[in-house]
């Protein structure tokens, strides 16, 4: 197995260059099945859902 | 260590070298270390020299011949059925050590539960030995993990002291020095590989160890490491277990990607990339980021961004521990076997304060059907076709496909290096 293809430089920087395609995510807190779901931002949030928050991207550990 | 109370004494003891000495009855001195341990009459003897210690360093000569004592100040007198006796700075006094049991009986209350002997042929590497890192190193080494590696370039510092693992003792150590020590501690017969670099700095050795890893545990606390990490995960389709504390660690969350399923960048999405890749600790990282409103006191903005207290963070590494466990013991017949029915989502969330990002969840008698404080949920996540980094219309290819998807700016990215995993 070869592992092609990755700059080893600057990976984040690419990605961040590259990665617009992705959707933006919400957290959306189902009332009627007490669960959460992500949804995208351009998809429509159940009937019984509630969005609780955006999808935090920061944290420390 | 009581030197005038010496009746108070307690000797441990390695057993190996015990029956090393027994089987060859060939006499032995080493340079023991002799500290304190649970009070000043304990007496601990490790038969090879700390890296570093604050403890006392004997010379141990374990003899079968008694009147052949020599200034040794620890004597370990073996007798011929192989129990031993130490004497003690040439007194009179002798004492029946303790013996540090074998590899087989070490983890002895966790058979029925781990799978000892499938734990001891596993691999983890933790990149990142802050508050998490520390803590899941030796919870793992606890439950018998035979070996790991450690990254992290940092020293341990005193505003680390109230979360992480490291003591007064250990300020100005690596991280990677300190973690290696006290999983040894746990588990003497654990191999450690110890790496203090910057991991973005060194992408390559990233994924060299990921590839030999049978599971990566991903507590750093930045952006763009964990970018690189994932990035080295999907590529290499290793396990990786992410953790980390939303800011005060009102809450928190962990990650597990599995290979073929979503991966961290699946899960944020494009939020990602209008992020910070830095970490936001400090008063000024947070000023230069826009999160400190204009105004603001010193004071008040330093309280905006220390990171929360140790039981905070505890839910999460407690989290990143069971399922590392459950995913290094998986197929595996044990007591934690049932786990892997629990643990059927990639991503799961925890609230300690409804505050901030939690503070529309519901109260805690969970009268309004929202989501309680000190609950896990766990929260499906579908593989998102435009992943950057593991979607099937995306690619970090350097070929066609990458121009023709990304146009013009896939220009900008150089040409790679090809790293072959077979023969690492």
């Amino acid at each position: 197995m070869a592992f092609e293809n990755i700059n080893l430089d600057n990976l984040a920087e690419q990605a961040s260059q590259i990665g617009k395609g992705a959707s933006n995510k919400n957290m959306v807190w189902n009332k009627a099945t007490n669960k959460f779901e992500i949804v995208g931002a351009n998809q429509s949030i159940p009937e019984e859902g509630v969005i609780a928050n955006q999808m935090s991207t920061e944290g420390f550990a | 260590m009581n030197n005038n109370n010496p009746e108070n004494l307690v000797f441990f003891i390695d057993g190996q070298e015990l029956t090393s000495f027994s089987n060859d009855c060939q006499r032995q001195e080493h340079v023991g270390i002799a500290y304190e341990w649970e009070g000043e009459n304990v007496v601990h003897l490790r038969f090879e020299p700390l890296p570093h210690s604050f403890g006392i360093t004997h010379k141990v000569l374990f003899t079968k011949k008694p009147d052949n004592a020599t200034d040794a100040p620890i004597i370990v007198r073996v007798a011929d059925n192989g129990q031993a006796t130490v004497l003690y700075r040439k007194t009179e006094l002798s004492y029946e050590p303790n013996i540090i049991p074998a590899k087989s009986d070490l983890y002895s209350r966790n058979k029925g539960i781990l799978e000892l002997n499938i734990l001891e042929q596993k691999r983890v590497l933790i990149i990142g030995l802050g508050s998490f890192g520390s803590q899941i190193g030796i919870e793992l080494a606890k439950a018998g993990v035979g070996t790991f590696s450690l990254m992290d370039f940092d020293r341990v510092e005193l505003h680390n002291l109230a979360r992480h693992t490291a003591t007064v003792n250990d300020l100005g150590r690596l991280k990677t020095d300190v973690i290696e020590q006290a999983i040894k501690g746990k588990n003497p017969y654990a191999t450690v590989h110890k790496y203090p670099v910057n991991i973005n700095d060194d992408v390559e050795l990233l994924i060299r160890e990921v590839a030999k890893a049978d599971i990566v545990i991903c507590a750093t606390d930045n952006n763009r490491s964990r970018f690189n990490i994932n990035r080295c995960v999907v590529s290499t389709r290793t396990p990786c277990i992410y953790g980390r504390a939303i800011t005060r660690a009102e809450g928190g969350d962990v990650f597990i990607y599995r290979p073929g399923g979503a991966c961290y960048c699946c899960l944020l999405g494009n939020n990602w990339f209008n992020a910070a890749m830095e970490e936001i600790t400090n008063e000024q990282s947070a000023r230069n980021d826009g999160r400190i409103a204009a105004y603001t006191s010193a004071e008040d903005a330093d309280a905006m961004v220390q990171v929360g207290l140790s039981a905070d963070i505890e839910p999460m590494c407690n989290m990143m521990v069971k399922l590392a466990l459950t995913e290094l013991s998986r197929g595996a017949q044990s007591g934690i076997t049932s786990l892997e029915k629990e643990y059927v989502y990639p991503y799961y969330m925890w609230a300690n304060r409804r505050e901030r990002n939690y503070a529309n969840w519901g109260s805690f008698d969970n009268e309004d059907q929202m989501p309680t404080i000190m609950r896990w949920y766990g929260v499906d996540v579908p593989r998102d076709e435009h992943c950057a980094q593991c979607g099937e219309k995306v690619t970090l290819d350097h070929g066609e496909s990458f121009i023709n998807a990304f146009g013009q700016q896939a220009a900008q990215v150089n040409v790679n290096t090809t790293i072959d995993l077979d023969n690492l």
